[in-house]
């Protein structure tokens, strides 16, 4: 009973206000990001109705009725773009695509940049702030729910693929930065936790190490400013990056996989670029965070802790440090790699699964509120010392590495196909 | 090969926050399944179509 007691929060009232502001920020945002993709939209299909038209006549005289069928659908969703906003043929809203597609001013970026602003220039009353830190979470179910999207042989070729080019980066990472910090001096527990850190996923990977090092509160705020400065500053650049030097969408998803180290700050930035993009990152992602035990046990063993501290066993520390809502995920892919009539499929009309597919955009957006209103200026300054310079030149070097990594393994071993 | 376990985010007989946010997470996720086996039009009509006020 004392189990399902710990489940509710102490004092889980105080949250409840924080939570509210995130999910009406994500329902404006939302909201806002559907008008923008109408128009969009209704702007491209402006731009090829007459274009289409054109070819279904040519279509039509040659005696081709497949090819003018296939024409005729293409005008016909055309018209249906048009009639949601009132407009036809010749109309413009350049406007939307410039922001939508040039810009991909999308509703993660909305999200994020408006919390910012709102954050640090307007500023969020302290009554927020609790709600505003668990809204982070909330992208958790979203994740176990995109599930859905993948079956096994994804998980094997993508996943194995992602799980050998994490293994090799997080390690690296951890085992170069910690060197690096013994070298320069920097205290066991701050180098222990930026060395977890810059290695895996940020946040989570540092409170999972900070016991087993004796990391101070101090050592936690700079390694946590450390990380969410760079994951900040990745999550803005990656995309445009990516954009610029056109990378494909699974390729980007397994490099914003290396490089950006925080859970939520990665899916947002894969979101961001495309949907094919952040089906290979939460894959890969799946895959990185299932290492976390691995780099505490090897934190210990690093820093020579055994004989410090209480001993207990290896699989105690696998037990106590992996992250079961994983095993969500792979439920769901397992459920839908064996296409189960009952519960069909993501593109299946009707069905659970195809009904599950539309809600696990709402968490994210919750999520990325929380993200958004929890970024404050102020807590980035704490980043600093050598120990900053160390952790985010080597996260630099990872981004760099892992961007060679991924044009050499090309996009086919990273695409995810969702059986299809 | 033996490790130390650190006791200060797992306190005695309760959860780590990191493990409470990770059930948490499988209980919604269950949840909203739940729900779209039982009813999947109603769930995509109101996240598809009454969520999005324009």
């Amino acid at each position: 009973m004392s189990w399902i007691r710990s489940l509710v929060v102490p004092g889980w009232p105080k949250y409840l206000p924080g939570l509210v502001l995130c999910v009406v920020f994500a329902f404006v945002v939302m909201n806002v990001d559907h008008l923008l993709s109408k128009y969009h939209k209704a702007d491209v299909a402006s731009l090829r109705l007459p274009k289409l038209t054109e070819e279904l006549a040519l279509a039509e005289q040659s005696g081709a009725p497949k090819r003018a069928s296939a024409i005729q659908k293409k005008i016909d969703k055309a018209q249906k773009a048009l009639g949601k906003v009132g407009g036809k043929a010749g109309d413009s809203w350049s406007w939307a695509t410039f922001l939508y597609q040039t810009l991909q001013f999308k509703y993660v970026a909305m999200l994020l940049i408006g919390g910012i602003l709102i954050r640090n220039l307007v500023g969020v009353h302290r009554i927020f702030r609790p709600g505003v830190g668990i809204a982070r979470p909330l992208i958790k179910p979203g994740i176990i729910i995109l599930g859905v999207h993948y079956v096994w042989s994804d998980v094997i070729r993508v996943g194995g693929t992602g799980l050998l080019l994490a293994a090799f980066f997080i390690f690296g990472t951890a085992i170069a930065v910690m060197w690096l910090c013994r070298r320069f001096g920097v205290s066991d527990g701050l180098g222990g936790i930026m060395g977890a850190g810059t290695g895996v996923c940020g946040v989570s990977a540092i409170i999972a190490t900070s016991p087993v090092v004796g990391a101070k509160p101090r050592d936690m705020a700079y390694a946590i400013g450390t990380i969410l400065l760079f994951g900040t500053a990745m999550l803005f650049i990656m995309p445009y990056l990516g954009q610029a030097m056109g990378v494909s969408q699974a390729q980007f998803g397994a490099w914003a996989a290396v490089a950006i180290l925080n859970t939520a700050q990665l899916i947002a930035a894969a979101e961001w670029y495309g949907e094919e993009a952040r089906n290979t990152a939460v894959l890969i992602n799946a895959a990185r965070i299932m290492l976390i035990p691995f780099i505490v046990i090897f934190s210990v063993w690093f820093y020579g802790l055994q004989s410090k501290r209480e001993d207990t066993g290896f699989w105690t520390t696998i037990r106590a440090k992996f992250p079961i809502f994983i095993l969500g995920f792979f439920v769901l892919i397992l459920l839908n790699s064996f296409h189960i009539e009952a519960l069909g499929g993501p593109k299946t009309t009707g069905t659970p699964f195809w009904a599950m597919n539309t809600t696990y955009k709402w968490f994210f957006a919750i999520g990325f509120a929380g993200i958004g209103l929890s970024i404050s200026i102020d807590d980035m300054k704490k980043a600093g010392g050598s120990a900053f310079l160390i952790g985010s030149g080597a996260a630099t070097l990872k981004m760099v590495l892992g961007f060679i990594a991924v044009l050499l393994i090309g996009t086919a071993l990273l695409q995810v196909t969702g059986g299809h | 090969m033996q490790t130390s376990v650190p006791t200060e985010s797992e306190p005695k007989g309760g959860l780590s926050s990191e493990k409470r946010e990770d059930i948490w997470a499988l209980i919604i996720a269950a949840v909203v399944m739940l729900i779209c086996v039982m009813a999947p039009a109603g769930v995509h009509h109101f996240f598809k179509d009454l969520l999005y006020l324009f």
